[in-house]
C-alpha cells in the first residue's frame, strides 16, 4: 500500500469503528492475525516461571523493553482493527490489587489468583481502606507506573488499551475461593449483605483502576481503543467476568448484574466478555441489555460448549440489539459464523482465534529454523 | 416408616440439614445404610443429573446437591465400610501440569464418589511424571485428566504418549475434559472418552468399565 493511501485506510477504520458501536447493519470487521501476544506471558512459558509471583518479580523496565521489541516491526493496522498495546494481561491485576496471591504456571503460560489470607469477616474493611488508598497498593502502583512508562515509550506509535480486567464476580470469587463464593450465593439469608458489600467495593475498585489506566494512556486520535483494537470516541472498557459462567441466570441477575450495570454506566463505551460453554451466562444478555448502557457483547465460543450452529440463534438475537464480538476457537465454529455472516442484523467484530493460532505457530516455527 | 422421597428431595434441593436429619432418623429406626443410600440418596443425584443435562439447573445447584450427598454419605460411611461392598471402580484424577483450575475436576470427583467410585485426587498442576508413576504403582481403572487452558490441554497428549512409551497405556482407560477439550481433540490424542460435564463423566466412567 502506498504512503499516500495509508491515511485513507486509517480514516476509513475510524468510520467503520463508529459504525460498529452504532450497531450499523452490514458492518463486519475482522481482527487481524498480528495481534501481539503478551511478552510476559511468553517469558513465563519460555523460562518456565512457576510458583508464587510476587510484585517484585515484575520488572517493569525489562517488560517495557520486551514490549518495545515485540511491537518493533508491527503495523498499526491489523485486519480491520488497530494494533494496540496493553500491559501484561497474563497478570490477574484486579485480583492482585485486592489482596489475592498470584501463582505463575510456567508452561501453562498463565497465572492464577489464589484466595487471600485475610479473614472473610475483615474483607469489607480491607476493601474499603483499599478503595480510599489505592495509590499505596503495590500492584496498583506497578500498573500505574507501567502505563506511564508505556505511554512515554510507545504512546505515539500505538494506541494503549487497559490491561485484561476481571469484574467483581471474578474478584470476589478469587478472594473467597470460587466454590465458597458460589456456595454463599446459594444461602442468601446469611450471605446476601456480605456478598453485596464485597461486590460493590470490588466494582468501585475496578472503575478506579480502569480510569487510572485510561488517564495515563492518553487519547488516541480523540478516543480510546479496547484490547481488540476497537477504537471509540470516548472512555472504552472491556470487562472479563468468567465467574458468570458458573452461576445460574437467577444468581447472575441477583448478584452480578447490578455491578456490571454500574461498571458499564461509568464509561462511555463498554464491552462485556461472556462464555458460551456455560449456557446461562450467554443467555442473560437480554436482562443486561434492558438495564444498562452496555455498548457491546463479546461472546467467547467455548470448544466444549454448544456448537456454532446451535448458538447462532442466540448470537443473531444479541446482535439485533447490540454490537457483537465473536471469538471462535474451532473450525466448526468458524464455519458456522462464516456461513451466517450476512445474516447478522447489526455490526460484528469477528475474531478467528483458529487462524491466529496457526499464524503464530507458523511464525514460531520459522523463528526456530 | 421413613419417607425416602423426602430424603431424595433434600438431596435435589441441596438441603444438607434436612438430609442429615432424615438420615439419622432412618438409622435410628434400624434402616440399613445401603437402603438409605439406594432408595433415598442416589435417586436424588440421578434427578439432579437429568436436570443439569436438560439445563433446568446449573452449576451451583449441582454443587449444592453434591455437597449434601457428600455430607450425608459421610454419616453412613462407618456402616457402609462394614458391609465390604467394593467400589464400582477406582479412578485417579488431576489437572495437568501448567494448569491450576479445579472447579470442574472437583465436581467430577464428587459425582464419581457419589456414584460409588473410589477416587484419588492428585490436585492441580500435576507433572506428567507423577501421573505415570501413580498409574504404574496403583491399580486404577480410569485416569481422568482436566485442563481449562488451550495451552495446557496439549499436555494430555504428552501424558498419553508417556504412558505408551513406558508400556502403561493399556493399564488404564483415559477420560478427558475441560473447557477447550472436544471429542475431536479426544480422538486425536487417543483418549478413551470425553465428558462435557461432571454428570456425563460419571455416566461414561461406568460404561468405560462395563459396570
Amino acid at each position: 500500500m502506498s504512503e499516500k493511501r495509508k491515511p485513507d485506510k486509517e480514516i476509513s477504520m475510524f468510520q467503520s469503528h463508529r459504525r460498529f458501536w452504532d450497531n450499523s447493519p452490514g458492518t463486519v470487521l475482522h481482527t487481524g492475525l498480528e495481534h501481539v501476544l503478551d511478552p510476559l506471558r511468553m517469558r513465563i512459558y519460555d523460562e518456565n516461571i512457576k510458583g508464587e509471583f510476587a510484585p517484585e518479580m515484575l520488572d517493569l523496565g525489562e517488560l517495557i523493553g520486551d514490549i518495545t521489541r515485540a511491537y518493533q516491526d508491527r503495523p498499526l493496522l491489523d485486519g480491520d482493527v488497530f494494533q494496540c498495546i496493553s500491559l501484561a494481561d497474563v497478570v490477574p491485576w484486579m485480583e492482585a490489587i485486592i489482596g489475592c496471591h498470584l501463582y505463575s504456571l510456567g508452561r501453562g503460560a498463565s497465572m492464577v489468583a489464589n484466595p487471600t489470607d485475610i479473614e472473610p469477616g475483615d474483607l469489607p474493611q480491607h476493601l474499603r481502606y483499599l478503595l480510599d488508598n489505592l495509590d499505596e497498593n503495590v500492584w496498583f502502583k506497578k500498573l500505574s507506573d507501567g502505563y506511564q512508562a508505556l505511554a512515554e515509550v510507545l504512546g505515539t506509535k500505538f494506541p494503549l488499551a487497559h490491561t485484561l480486567m476481571r469484574g467483581p464476580g471474578d474478584m470476589v470469587g478469587a478472594l473467597l475461593g470460587h466454590e465458597n463464593f458460589i456456595g454463599r450465593m446459594l444461602k442468601p439469608a446469611d450471605n446476601k449483605d456480605f456478598l453485596n458489600d464485597l461486590l460493590a467495593l470490588c466494582s468501585k475498585i475496578y472503575i478506579k483502576t480502569a480510569k487510572m489506566q485510561l488517564e495515563h494512556s492518553g487519547k488516541f486520535k480523540g478516543g480510546y481503543c479496547n484490547a481488540w483494537g476497537l477504537w471509540a470516541p470516548g472512555l472504552n472498557v472491556r470487562t472479563q467476568e468468567d465467574e458468570a459462567a458458573f452461576v445460574s441466570p437467577k444468581l447472575y441477575n441477583e448478584f452480578l448484574l447490578p455491578y456490571h450495570v454500574q461498571e458499564a454506566d461509568a464509561f462511555d463505551y463498554s464491552t462485556i466478555h461472556m462464555h458460551s460453554g456455560y449456557v446461562m451466562s450467554v443467555y442473560n444478555w437480554r436482562d443486561f441489555s434492558k438495564k444498562s448502557t452496555i455498548s457491546a457483547f463479546e461472546v467467547c465460543l467455548d470448544p466444549n460448549g454448544p456448537t456454532g450452529e446451535d448458538l447462532m440463534e442466540t448470537l443473531l438475537g444479541i446482535n439485533s440489539e447490540k454490537p457483537l464480538i465473536i471469538d471462535v476457537f474451532t473450525d466448526e465454529q468458524a464455519k458456522a459464523v462464516e456461513e451466517h455472516i450476512s445474516d447478522f442484523p447489526g455490526s460484528i467484530l469477528y475474531n478467528n482465534q483458529v487462524a491466529r493460532l496457526s499464524f503464530w505457530e507458523a511464525e514460531a516455527e520459522h523463528n526456530l529454523n | 416408616m421413613i419417607n425416602f422421597d423426602e430424603l431424595t428431595k433434600a438431596v435435589v434441593e441441596g438441603d444438607s440439614n434436612a438430609s442429615l436429619e432424615l438420615t439419622k432418623k432412618a438409622m435410628d429406626m434400624g434402616i440399613s445404610a445401603m437402603e438409605i443410600l439406594n432408595r433415598g440418596l442416589l435417586p436424588g443425584m440421578e434427578i439432579i443429573g437429568e436436570q443439569f443435562e436438560k439445563q433446568e439447573i446449573f452449576f451451583p445447584e449441582l454443587l449444592m446437591a453434591a455437597d449434601t450427598m457428600k455430607a450425608t454419605v459421610a454419616l453412613l460411611r462407618p456402616e457402609l465400610s462394614k458391609s465390604k461392598i467394593p467400589p464400582i471402580g477406582k479412578c485417579v484424577i488431576g489437572t495437568v501440569e501448567g494448569d491450576a483450575h479445579d472447579i470442574g475436576k472437583n465436581l467430577v470427583k464428587m459425582m464419581l464418589e457419589q456414584n460409588g467410585w473410589e477416587v484419588t485426587d492428585l490436585g492441580t498442576d500435576v507433572p506428567t511424571e507423577k501421573f505415570c508413576s501413580v498409574i504404574e504403582e496403583g491399580n486404577f481403572d480410569i485416569l481422568g485428566l482436566s485442563a481449562l487452558l488451550t495451552v495446557t490441554m496439549h499436555v494430555m497428549d504428552d501424558i498419553i504418549k508417556a504412558l505408551k512409551a513406558t508400556g502403561l497405556r493399556d493399564k488404564v482407560k483415559i477420560m478427558v475434559g475441560g473447557a477447550p477439550v472436544t471429542q475431536s481433540f479426544t480422538d486425536q490424542i487417543g483418549a478413551d472418552a470425553y465428558a462435557e460435564n461432571a454428570v456425563e463423566a460419571a455416566r461414561k466412567a461406568k460404561s468405560l468399565v462395563n459396570r
